[in-house]
């Protein structure tokens, strides 16, 4: 990777607001994220992090500055597979927005597809429906259909967040592992504080739709699963959990 | 006993006991000549003749010659109409009002109108079931439709598709469920659709062999095609259910 001063902006806000119904969900965000770069966002329920995502990725109006260089793709927090095609298909569609794609049948799709499921060790569910997989497939094909296109910029709403502690744990080693050959711009929002120190670069706490400063997560890559034990991690989870509890709702 | 194997058991035991107790009640003389219910033994020899003087295939054939063209019609045109009624408000406010008018009449009461509109033709009484079928398909493809889940419409804008790939990836599969709901429904009033077609205006099919049954007051003839008319829509709507069972397979267990 190039040294950080040497990397351009691959997302770029500044002052975003977003307001339902004359309550401002999110208060004047302004963060900047790298090419190549993992950015957590950590946030308790309700303080505006899927708002966040869906402004980044103009999903909803909102005033401010959002400056995305490329394309953008997002990982739901439910899977959001379409029911009605396979496996392949439903990675395969992601393809669309390249020239030529009409369908997701295109042999452009097909190969994708067929690639990142072989990379996934995935092949053997290329047929099969997304009611026949596992909490955890259903979340690597979403990944995969993000990925699909090459994007420059994935945005990860809470992808884990129904799956249970040991699979979660699996699926953030194995982000990493696959995010390590597919250097895209990720912004991964998560309310669970270990997880975004397991992941990140930078971490940032939203809180009551403000966006407090990111930090640097000090931890080398690649990182040991045993991390997560060590004394470093558990003073830097107790310091964001801090910046967590520090606003208005925290009594 | 396994689960599978009861449920076409205990259906086919249901029927051997209604055959059965028709038959044992000729047989103890219950249903005697003055009884408005013929025994078994009269309905299966007017069967009998039937069959074999050919009569009844050709009735069969020209009464399937309405029927399908009529569901295949009026599916067709109900799911279109009703995929663009519930996506475009603008056309929905202008055609509405009339549909749900037409909608909310008793089907077979249009019958004799059409037959006078249409003239007595093959394609008047093929128009008669399209029309009996595309009520229930359009009102269940405008509201399958107008709910499409907004999560599948923002993947959609996520994955940047263009308004022809959102309706055929998302809007229209989305749908299907609906349709295939609405077309069930179609297919059951098809067969009164054709049924009253062919008792007004027409000179094959079962549904004209009940009109003269019942000009020459045979019960047991009536019952024969009764029992032929039950019996075709029971086994098209069974060739309906394991067809969509086979070519979408996802939405038996969507929900599993």
């Amino acid at each position: 990777m190039p040294e950080e001063s040497n990397r351009a902006l691959a997302i770029h806000l500044e002052g975003v607001t977003v307001s339902y119904g004359g309550v401002e969900i999110l208060r004047s965000v302004s963060l900047d994220v790298l090419e190549g770069q993992l950015v957590a966002i950590v946030g308790k329920s309700g303080s505006g992090k899927t708002t966040l995502l869906k402004a980044i990725n103009k999903l909803l109006h909102c005033s401010g500055t959002v400056d995305v260089e490329g394309r953008a793709r997002m990982v739901f927090q439910e899977d959001r597979l379409l029911p009605w095609f396979k496996v392949r298909s439903n990675i395969a569609i992601a393809m669309s927005g390249q020239r030529g794609a009409t369908n997701g049948q295109t042999s452009v799709g097909r190969e994708r597809a067929a690639e990142l499921l072989s990379e996934f060790g995935m092949s053997n569910l290329a047929d099969r429906y997304p009611h026949q997989l596992s909490g955890g497939e259903r979340q690597r094909v979403a990944i995969a259909r993000a990925f699909a296109a090459r994007p420059d910029v994935v945005l990860m709403d809470e992808p884990f967040g129904a799956l249970d502690v040991l699979t979660r744990e699996s699926m953030q080693e194995w982000l990493l592992a696959f995010w390590r050959h597919h250097r895209a711009a990720i912004v991964f929002v998560t309310h669970d504080v270990e997880e975004g120190l397991v992941l990140a670069d930078r971490l940032a706490v939203l809180r009551d739709g403000e966006l407090l400063t990111p930090t640097v997560v000090p931890f080398d890559r690649p990182r040991d699963p045993a991390l997560r034990f060590s004394g470093a991690f558990l003073t830097a989870r107790q310091e964001v959990r801090s910046m967590l509890a520090g606003g208005r709702d925290s009594a | 006993m396994k689960r599978s194997a009861l449920s076409w058991l205990v259906p086919v035991l249901s029927l051997l006991v209604l055959v059965g107790a028709w038959y044992t009640a000729g047989q103890l003389g219950v249903l005697s000549d003055r009884s408005d219910i013929p025994p078994l033994a009269a309905v299966c020899s007017a069967a009998r003749k039937w069959f074999q003087n050919g009569r009844f295939y050709e009735d069969l054939f020209a009464s399937l010659q309405r029927v399908i063209p009529g569901i295949l019609l009026g599916a067709i045109g109900g799911a279109v109409v009703g995929v663009v009624t519930g996506r475009a408000r603008l056309v929905y406010l202008f055609v509405g009002p009339v549909l749900h008018i037409w909608r909310a009449l008793p089907a077979v009461a249009t019958v004799p109108f059409l037959l006078i509109v249409f003239g007595v033709s093959e394609a008047s009484k093929i128009t008669i079931v399209a029309l009996g079928v595309f009520f229930p398909v359009w009102i269940a493809a405008h509201e399958g439709a107008g709910h499409v889940d907004p999560k599948y419409l923002e993947v959609a804008r996520d994955l940047e598709f263009t308004p022809i790939q959102t309706y055929r990836r998302i809007i229209l599969p989305a749908t299907t469920p609906f349709i295939v709901a609405g077309m069930r429904t179609g297919i059951a009033i098809a067969y009164i659709m054709v049924f009253i077609g062919e008792w007004i205006g027409a000179s094959r099919g079962l549904g004209y062999q009940l009109s003269v049954a019942h000009v020459v007051s045979s019960t047991e003839h009536m019952v024969v095609g009764l029992a032929a008319l039950g019996s075709l829509a029971f086994l098209t709507d069974a060739i309906y259910r394991t067809a969509i069972r086979a070519l979408l397979p996802w939405m038996d267990e969507r929900n599993a």
